[in-house]
């Protein structure tokens, strides 16, 4: 077969020319999480590019006025046969375009936190398009003790940034960029709170920008070739200012920057106590500290009331559902660092002292499935990853649904 | 204590300032003094930034960026240097 015949016979002939290798594409496994304005347009790209597995995870539902920067927004007949939610409906609209052979289009229908460990150890590269520095946090860290590169963007109106991290303990993470973890909002108050300060959070190109060179980039750190790792890109599609820095490692980033440690298997699925969990850690590592991907808060103080109100929950889900029964809030972001209102940091020789969650399960701390925990063995201050088991609930799309 | 002029431009406009900075001044006193009532004749120079969208101080001679606790003078800041304000962009949805 002749050159000529290659361009108009070969599918993947302009994506060759252009410098991917549609093999190395199509075996490879992208989880896109959060799909808003930039999850969308950023599984489309991935899809026409030829990523062969793409997931996708969002517990959100579209509203009507996602629709102006929404190219995924499901029609009437499609939200009868899918409903709103905005992973399934992404994922069921992306499948058709997927130019790899045989793709492959899972969505999980959940804050990523709850997804577990599971979603992130599957994906070759993990690409973040939520809109609230928390998830961002816990998705750098997660990369990070996974071994995953995390391409992180975010936009505000015209304003695109982006990032590459490196999987590289050594290299600064995006905790060294964004490192208070204090004050930080849940994806459903960002954009009440951004509105109050009338900050536009979203718009079609500015999303479309941003999703094109996210997956490009995407795309470039799967052929290992990425030349945004440890830096930001700042773009103005308004004015045209464009920067591109070198990140700095920061000295107090309370991030992962310790090299990959032993694995200890606990043989455990989330549905264990913590008892069991300390039980285990114990007998694999001797006496240690686990720290949680989320803080564990106990007790939290009512702006409204000033009474302690009992959260016993993940910081995440605090921030989702904040609740006081006497006055109803409101409630401040829960407090950095544990202390005498909740968990960070878990001492395992001090069962005791933990007797209120001994007997609550792992998946109510916060652990999901095959999680993997940061431990801190105290006679050597070396660290370890202790894993769970369990497998995440995701749903697959591998046939189209075409509604009517 | 040795002070630099140097000149600061703004993440989002081509305004710039010229200030002196201490060369023990870090980052994040920098940008914390930018966001200051009194920072220019007209106010503030940067506006309060809120939790998740930080700015972030960069030398542009070099292109890197400065961590919070970085001095002036560990970042290599030299007279009449540039240095660039960029902002964190937060929204995806």
């Amino acid at each position: 077969m002749s050159a000529v015949e290659d361009l108009v016979t070969d599918r993947h002939s302009r994506s060759r020319l252009a410098g991917y290798d549609p093999m190395l594409l199509a075996k490879a496994a992208v989880l896109v999480v959060g799909a808003g304005a930039l999850g969308q347009n950023l599984a489309q790209n991935l899809a026409l590019a030829g990523v062969g597995t793409i997931e996708i995870a969002d517990h959100d539902t579209f509203e009507d006025h996602n629709r102006t920067r929404s190219p995924c927004y499901p029609t009437a007949q499609e939200q009868a046969a899918w409903g709103l939610g905005k992973a399934e409906v992404v994922a069921r609209k992306v499948r058709p375009l997927m130019a790899a052979d045989r793709p492959a289009v899972r969505w999980a229908a959940l804050r990523v936190q709850e997804g577990g460990d599971a979603l992130i150890e599957r994906a070759d590269v993990v690409c973040s398009a939520v809109d609230n520095a928390e998830t961002r946090h816990y998705l750098s860290d997660r990369c990070r003790i996974h071994g995953r590169p995390f391409v992180e963007g975010g936009f505000e109106g015209p304003r695109v940034n982006l990032s590459v991290f490196s999987a590289d303990p050594s290299q600064p993470c995006f905790r060294c960029l964004v490192p208070s973890r204090a004050g930080v909002f849940s994806c459903d108050r960002y954009a009440l709170a951004a509105e109050a300060q009338r900050i536009v959070p979203a718009i079609q190109n500015g999303a479309a920008t941003l999703a094109a060179i996210q997956a490009e980039q995407a795309i470039e750190t799967l052929h290992g070739r990425s030349g945004l790792v440890g830096r930001r890109l700042f773009l103005d599609i308004r004015t045209f200012r464009c920067r591109a820095i070198t990140l700095s490692l920061d000295p107090d980033c309370d991030g992962i920057h310790w090299p990959a440690g032993e694995h200890v298997e606990t043989g455990l699925d989330p549905s264990a106590t913590m008892a069991q969990l300390a039980t285990a850690v114990l007998a694999g590592l001797g006496e240690c500290e686990l720290i949680l991907p989320e803080q564990f808060v106990v007790r939290i103080p009512c702006t409204g009331c000033h009474a302690l109100t009992e959260a016993m929950t993940p910081a995440w889900r605090w921030e989702v559902d904040p609740r006081c029964e006497r006055c109803g809030g409101p409630f401040p972001p829960s407090p950095a660092g544990g202390g005498p209102f909740g968990y960070s940091r878990l001492l395992v020789h001090h069962l005791d002292e933990w007797d209120a969650i001994g007997g609550l399960t792992l998946r109510h701390l916060g652990l999901g499935d095959q999680a993997a925990i940061e431990a801190e063995i105290l006679t050597d201050g070396r660290r370890a990853v202790v894993r769970l088991t369990g497998a995440a609930s995701v749903n697959t799309a591998e046939e189209p649904v075409i509604p009517g | 204590m040795n002070k630099l002029p140097i000149t600061i431009t703004h993440p989002r406009s081509s305004v710039s300032f010229t200030a002196k900075v201490a060369l023990q001044c870090p980052a994040k006193t920098v940008l914390a003094g930018l966001q200051q009532a009194n920072a220019t004749l007209d106010g503030p120079f940067l506006e309060s930034t809120s939790p998740g969208r930080p700015y972030v101080l960069s030398l542009v001679r070099t292109g890197e960026a400065m961590s919070p606790d970085t001095t002036m003078a560990q970042a290599g800041v030299q007279a009449n240097d540039l240095l660039a304000v960029d902002q964190v962009a937060a929204g995806a949805r």
